[in-house]
């Protein structure tokens, strides 16, 4: 090796005497060594990596997460709830305990219960002031958008629990404001509409109280009246409608 | 260009038998430095080719634009914005202009 | 004096690009994190989501192999005596109504996607900012007898908020975004009808050129809502 390359005089006398050919496969060595430690890595696509795929990839993990842990607790109430019933799988009467409770529970959380507890209370009636003479006469009305805010705010607050004028307020009633009339499961109430939550008073009072929210705002803008008070006690009644299942089944 | 070749061929066997890798956070850049030192090597058979070669300004050019575009993607990186695509159009365009002088001279020569 | 001048301008302008550059550089550092390069946090961060997805695969099939042994075992305990037998059928009907089942059914299927991007119009809006009109077509749904909901697979429940956060909105405390997909079990034709009256929920989305489907389905599955809840400040009175 070494006399093949005094024999072409790699080293001339001058710089520019390198033999171009052997210069020029020396270095192609060097990218073919490169070439293959970056092969070895076993890299999938290099995608061009922007700031917005980033944020993304990090919502999509808080995401993740959140269902992950929700998962867990799903797991660990399913848990107990076997084991409860394997141990009464031995004595008939002890499963009828436990479907009793199993079935009590799950009415309370699907508001079938009457529940009691610390909350806010939120008087609210149209705008009675007409003499605001630039107001247009719809907007100091109780609209079912302004209603739906409100009830949505209160579940972000983590309202357990929600009535309006007495009526119980569950993810498949209907709500329709007309004027002086709010229709709440098939019931026509009357104004002023008294909403009742009970959670965290502090929470739920920032819900529709605090400077940003929608309640603010119609107060603020639109001079409706809004006036929510924190409770220790309120009773909030169950579902009082008649509701039943004619097309939804349970997957088997 | 035989030799760049054999070269190439000879330098992945070696590559591929040692035992050297590097951090994985830096694939994006010797991708880029790889493209640059392949335009290099096209370069330097191109001006074998016509008889111009020089040896200061091919090594120059192979080291200098391989740091160069490995550097330039690196700080696009941390700048958040894809730099190394213009890397990516200069060399390969070159290549391909290279590429197509090499062609052009070795058909000439036949022809002579 | 020429040449002062030159020399100032080039260093000013190279002041104000040493600027530009390390408020770029801090912007992104913040973003990606110290210390670390972009390309390698989104590969850090790909590795993360397919590790949760995987462990979040696994733990629904142990929920689901859970669920059926609960099953199993309910079944057998209730064999022999009618009045767990209506206990039981009781008890799931509570779960149900509760929203802590799986259920399927004939209805709706409401697509809601951004409208396409306007060059003209700088400022492109997307669902995200109106979450009035989802809460509206959510009340239709309800007049209209729907029996079940879900929003983008999030069941809509006594308890489901739904928040805008940056341009994402979360529901049942998971991120989601555009398009939306609302499903309803009930009576498909009351459903669909409610939805397109003149004027109605449908109509305003148009209106303010959401590209919308509404299509009617034998066979909509909604999943069951997967918070496990318990109430903290609410307890029951007894009545009797």
């Amino acid at each position: 090796m070494l006399s093949l390359l005094k024999k072409n005089k790699w080293w001339g006398d001058n710089m520019k005497e390198f033999n171009p050919k052997l210069t020029i496969g020396i270095f192609s060595a060097l990218v073919g060594i490169l070439f293959a430690s970056q092969v070895k890595m076993n890299i999938q696509m290099v995608t061009p990596v922007t700031i917005n795929s980033i944020q993304r990839l990090e919502l999509e993990i808080k995401s993740l997460r959140t269902e992950v842990e929700d998962l867990k607790l799903n797991i660990e109430d399913k848990q107990n709830y076997l084991t409860l019933i394997e141990d009464s799988n031995h004595s008939e009467k002890n499963i009828i305990s436990v479907l009793e409770d199993e079935r009590d529970k799950n009415m309370l959380l699907a508001g079938f219960k009457t529940v009691e507890g610390p909350g806010v209370e939120i008087v609210m009636f149209d705008n009675i002031n007409s003499d605001e003479l630039s107001f247009d006469f719809n907007d100091g009305i109780i609209h079912d958008v302004d209603m739906q805010n409100i009830l949505n705010d209160l579940r972000v607050a983590g309202a357990e629990a929600i009535s309006i004028n007495g009526e119980r307020v569950l993810s498949f009633s209907d709500i329709k404001c007309a004027g002086p009339v709010i229709r709440v499961n098939g019931r026509s109430l009357g104004t002023p509409f008294i909403i009742t939550a009970i959670g965290d008073p502090k929470l739920l009072m920032a819900s529709v109280s605090a400077p940003g929210t929608y309640a603010e705002m119609l107060t603020k803008v639109y001079g409706i009246g809004i006036q929510p008070y924190t409770k220790d006690k309120l009773v909030i009644p169950a579902y009082s409608g008649d509701f039943s299942y004619s097309y939804a089944k349970t997957v088997q | 260009m035989v030799y760049a070749l054999i070269g190439i061929l000879i330098g992945v066997l070696i590559g591929f038998l040692l035992p050297f890798t590097y951090n994985s956070a830096y694939t994006l850049y010797v991708s880029v430095a790889i493209l640059a030192c392949m335009d290099s090597i096209f370069g330097g058979i191109r001006a074998n080719l016509e008889g111009k070669f020089d040896a200061t300004i091919f090594v120059s050019g192979f080291i200098g634009n391989a740091i160069l575009a490995a550097f330039l993607a690196y700080i696009g990186d941390r700048l958040g914005v894809p730099l190394y695509y213009a890397a990516i159009f200069t060399f390969g365009n070159r290549l391909f202009d290279n590429f197509a002088k090499i062609r052009r001279i070795i058909t000439s020569k036949k022809k002579n | 004096m020429n040449k002062k001048r030159e020399k100032l301008a080039i260093i000013g302008v190279s002041l104000v690009l040493g600027l530009i550059l390390s408020v770029q550089f801090k912007t992104i550092n913040k973003t990606v994190g110290n210390g670390v390069l972009p390309t390698q946090r989104a590969q850090e961060l790909a590795n993360e989501v397919s590790k949760l997805k995987s462990e979040k695969e696994l733990l629904t099939k142990q929920l689901e192999e859970l669920e059926n042994k609960v099953e199993q075992y309910e079944k057998e305990g209730i064999s022999h005596d009618t009045y767990a037998e209506n206990l039981y059928k009781d008890a799931m009907k509570y779960r149900m109504l509760a929203g802590y089942t799986d259920v399927h059914g004939p209805g709706i299927i409401l697509e809601i996607n951004d409208p396409p991007i306007d060059p003209q119009i700088s400022d492109s809006y997307g669902i995200v900012d109106e979450l009035d009109l989802l809460l509206q077509v959510i009340s239709v749904l309800n007049a209209a007898d729907a029996e079940a909901i879900s929003i983008n697979d999030q069941r809509y429940t006594s308890f489901t908020e739904i928040v805008r956060a940056g341009n994402h909105i979360e529901i049942n405390g998971v991120s989601t975004g555009a398009p939306i997909v609302i499903k309803a079990i009930g009576n498909p034709d009351t459903l669909e009808s409610a939805l397109n009256i003149k004027w109605g929920i449908v109509w305003q989305l148009r209106n303010y050129d959401y590209v919308v489907n509404l299509t009617q389905n034998q066979d909509i599955k909604i999943e069951r809502y997967r918070k496990a809840k318990e109430f903290i400040y609410a307890k029951p009175v007894e009545e009797e």
